[in-house]
């Protein structure tokens, strides 16, 4: 129903075949189709990529990520499998077959969010991927500092959860790339169920990249790590 | 195409995998994991197609768009072009990234690189593949046949690496994964 290929130019297209999502949707084919298009487009979003071109066909729709490339197809395919998993389950509910998922044994413990504002973000920058590599780079400085995992949430902010044992304080002044950049703490309450879940997918991503790379793995995509050392 | 372009001796594997975290309705979370492998030359890409400019080429079509590593695998760009010898705009585009003569004479590749485009010389990257590149060469078959797994040694992978991933700890927290992946997939937002 959904399959990639590399166009000539290199970039990775996701096709979504109208007439597989009306074969299983029985009826509302245009409702299902706009669903998973808004799906795939969120998820890929949320990796990093934002330059989408769409092209609409009688017989499919095609997405063009602009500024991916073959590297980047694994990752895409992962994000693509989950959907369709997804969206099958949702028709007929089952999946065709299990993907390889491994659930935690609890939930992520309830806790109260510490956030911090950049508040002088624009005298640095106007584009915001570059502001959002300044709050990355931030992140990172303040594991430094404190011993505690930042993630940026949504509002020009980092976030943690509030520790027991480390106090923060209510603004703090850090140097990233020549830029001294001013922060100040926000009382943050993570009340939408998609912020949370958002500020936990990026915590337990964040941690997972740092704990790998510590063992010696290298980030070669947004989620996507190889270890440094070559099989043959 | 049909004729071999690449050499698959001057080639290192490198094992990882993909991940997607998921978070469920009751806040449990779940972590996706797709075992991949990386093909990169373990040599630059001047000395991969033997250091001959008239290669790269008659390549050029292949090397466009492909994904070049620079100094370190996580420091990764794709060609957006090739700038060779005879070329009008090599002396202009030399001169801006070094004046030193002697590495006149090795193209240049022009590399968008975290959304800027740099340039690079041919000797200072290493190309990657992918599984498209059987099409071009089938020497490459022999490759992707040996890393072809059976879905019980993908498994077998992933139960590998969430065994290293965890326990994670997230600041005060500790979140413990089963070891044995979810047989059914569940719904998640």
């Amino acid at each position: 129903m959904i399959r990639t290929f590399i166009t000539r130019d290199g970039s990775v297209a996701v096709v979504v075949d109208r007439e597989e999502v009306r074969k299983i949707s029985a009826s509302g084919e245009a409702s299902n189709l706009g669903m998973i298009i808004r799906e795939l487009r969120q998820k890929f979003n949320e990796s990093g990529f934002t330059r989408i071109k769409q092209i609409d066909k009688p017989d499919k729709v095609i997405l063009i990520l602009e500024g991916s490339s073959g590297d980047d197809l694994g990752e895409i395919e992962v994000l693509v499998d989950l959907l369709e998993h997804r969206f099958r389950q949702m028709v007929f509910g089952t999946t065709m077959h299990a993907v390889t998922v491994f659930k935690s044994h609890s939930p992520f413990p309830e806790s109260k969010i510490v956030a911090y504002r950049l508040r002088n973000g624009k005298e640095h920058a106007t584009d915001k991927n570059v502001i959002y590599s300044l709050l990355n780079k931030a992140s990172n400085a303040f594991y430094k500092e404190y011993g505690l995992l930042f993630v940026k949430v949504k509002g020009f902010k980092i976030a943690t959860t509030e520790s027991d044992v480390i106090e923060l304080p209510e603004k703090i002044s850090i140097v990233v790339d020549d830029k001294e950049l001013e922060f100040e703490r926000e009382a943050m309450e993570l009340t939408q169920d998609s912020d949370r879940r958002q500020f936990i997918k990026e915590a337990v991503a964040r941690t997972i990249r740092m704990k790998m790379v510590d063992g010696g793995y290298v980030i070669v995509g947004q989620n996507a790590l190889i270890h440094g050392k070559r099989v043959f | 195409m049909g004729s071999v372009f690449f050499d698959i001796g001057k080639v290192s594997i490198y094992r990882g995998f993909l991940f997607d975290v998921l978070v469920f309705d009751d806040w449990y979370v779940g972590l996706s994991i797709r075992p991949i492998n990386k093909i990169i030359s373990n040599v630059s890409l001047f000395e991969y197609f033997d250091f001959d400019e008239n290669r790269i080429k008659a390549l050029k079509n292949v090397i466009l768009g492909r994904t070049v590593y620079l100094d370190k695998l996580s420091d990764r760009g794709k060609v957006r072009d090739v700038v060779f010898t005879d070329d009008e705009e090599y002396d202009r585009v030399f001169n801006s990234i070094l004046k030193d003569d002697e590495r006149r004479g090795i193209p240049i590749l022009k590399i968008l690189r975290k959304s800027k485009e740099i340039y690079r010389f041919a000797d200072e990257v290493r190309i990657a593949f992918t599984m498209r590149d059987v099409h071009i060469d089938p020497a490459f078959k022999l490759i992707f046949k040996e890393l072809k797994k059976e879905p019980h040694e993908v498994l077998k992978q992933a139960k590998g690496y969430i065994s290293e991933i965890s326990p994670l700890k997230i600041n005060d927290f500790e979140i413990e994964f089963s070891r044995e992946p979810m047989e059914v997939f569940l719904d998640e937002r």
